[in-house]
């Protein structure tokens, strides 16, 4: 790959695994310096000795208010600017509302994945838009636009922040700033650890899966159209998917 | 890009000189593929396509027809013997007064939009589903799904069915090995904006609110170079500074 993105910093939140770990790594072979955010301190260590400098690890609780809110100063400390945010970190309910989860599971599900993108890109923006220039991506789902009827809570998040990224977009194009999100179909990440057993297994046999790598590609595409020229939103499935 | 379509045969239908279709013909002849360009004047699209040689076989049909929209398929199986890939362009575009749109105006461009697209993929689909393979491409409209004031309530609803009717078809058409998407634009620089409001097209152009059509061609390369495995259901492309939603 030509090195796209040579001179860049970017954010991936949720850096240590799944899409968000195949956006930072397509994003250094493309030359950018990635801010990898994550919890998992031990992965992110790990990755660090592998990309050394071309990657910043910050460990941080993304749902502790206190911690979030230093993530975009701790970088532009370390890195000087932001030229790419990927607001990606999300976790996964699935299954029967009343039988299979609790009210304290869903709060933090909606916190991580509505509330924490919305404050991080928030928070970017605001040094964006004094560059006049970046590009943020938002990791929504075709769960957000479907009709998963075993999501009933995380199809509405993740509708919540494709809207977020739509309605940000026209407000924030008059300052040079792309927003565009991506809406991937079944991804073989750690979030399908919590499927209900039966469809984990049926999608697994029918290859109903993407890699996180093919949706790094999407991401990438985005990132290297002309300036003028936002992908609002790109749906991705696997082919054999066989919801709607 | 070069020869990712190398050996495929590419229909395009509204491929006319300046639009989404010719610019995705070109894309696609660039990557290797022998294409169809479909439009109504055989003669122009011969002259647009003559430096492509044998790999653009141009085939004149008017799509407004019912006939023509029937046959073209079978008509360009006779001289091909093979579709990989259906793109399914041709449209037109009226903005204006709902009450003072001519209602001759208004069922052409319904007609165009919706059933001139269908029918030809309804006929595509037997030959791509015998063989396991192809991918059908429809050029849908962002006016299909946004609120705006630009008197596009008869475009918008017309793009609407298209990309609406590519949803429910394309579950199961993935059964047979065939993918089926949509590519969304926003505003494009294309003959169709002739059509729109005066003011909107001034507004627009002074804020330089456009994509080209080849920026819309790098994304139908893009949907078609995925893995077989996997699918772009919709791709929505958009000026920047666009702000309808």
């Amino acid at each position: 790959m030509t090195k796209t993105l040579e001179g860049k910093v970017a954010i991936v939140t949720g850096a240590s695994s799944g899409i968000g770990l195949a956006s930072a790594e397509a994003m250094v072979a493309a030359g950018a310096r990635v801010v990898m955010v994550s919890f998992d301190e031990a992965g992110l260590k790990k990755l660090h000795a592998k990309h050394g400098d071309a990657i910043i690890p910050i460990t941080m609780n993304l749902l502790d208010d206190k911690e979030c809110a230093t993530l975009v100063p701790q970088v532009l400390q370390k890195a000087g600017k932001i030229d790419i945010f990927h607001a990606n970190a999300g976790s996964y309910i699935g299954g029967d509302l009343v039988a299979d989860t609790d009210n304290e599971t869903i709060d933090r599900m909606m916190k991580l994945n509505v509330n924490v993108v919305i404050k991080n890109v928030r928070d970017a923006l605001v040094h964006m838009i004094e560059r006049k220039k970046g590009d943020i991506i938002i990791t929504a789902s075709i769960a957000g636009t479907r009709h998963p009827n075993y999501e009933p809570v995380y199809g509405p998040a993740k509708t919540a922040v494709k809207r977020f990224a739509e309605l940000t977009r026209t407000q924030v194009a008059k300052h040079g700033i792309r927003v565009g999100s991506i809406s991937p179909g079944p991804v073989e990440t750690a979030l399908v650890a919590n499927w209900e057993p039966a469809r984990l297994e049926k999608a697994r046999a029918e290859k109903a899966f993407l890699d996180p790598t093919e949706v790094a590609d999407v991401v990438m595409f985005m990132l290297t159209r002309p300036h003028h020229m936002t992908i609002s939103d790109v749906e991705m499935t696997p082919t054999a998917f066989d919801l709607i | 890009m070069t020869n990712a379509l190398a050996g495929k045969i590419a229909v395009v239908t509204g491929a006319t000189e300046g639009g989404i279709g010719h610019a995705c013909a070109i894309a696609m002849l660039e990557a290797g593929a022998r294409v169809v360009p479909v439009a109504r004047n055989l003669e122009k699209l011969k002259a647009t396509f003559a430096k492509y040689g044998d790999a653009a076989i141009p085939v004149a049909a008017d799509l407004l027809k019912q006939e023509e929209r029937a046959t073209l398929i079978e008509k360009i199986l006779g001289m091909t013997g093979q579709i990989d890939i259906f793109h399914a362009n041709a449209g037109a575009y009226i903005g204006g007064n709902l009450h003072e749109n001519d209602l001759q105006e208004i069922e052409d461009v319904v007609i165009l939009n919706t059933l001139g697209a269908l029918s030809p993929i309804r006929a595509v689909l037997p030959h791509m589903y015998v063989r396991g393979t192809g991918d059908v491409v429809v050029t849908g409209s962002i006016a299909g799904d946004s609120y705006n004031p630009y008197h596009e309530h008869v475009y918008g609803p017309s793009k609407t069915f298209i990309e609406q009717a590519v949803k429910l078809l394309r579950p199961n058409a993935a059964k047979q090995g065939v993918r089926v998407s949509a590519i969304s634009p926003g505003p494009t620089e294309t003959p169709l904006v002739a059509g729109w409001d005066p003011e909107r097209l001034a507004n627009a152009r002074a804020a330089g609110e456009f994509i080209s059509p080849a920026e819309v061609a790098d994304a139908l390369m893009f949907v078609l170079t995925r893995p077989n495995g996997q699918a772009i259901p919709k791709m929505v492309v958009t000026p920047k500074a666009f702000s309808m939603l």
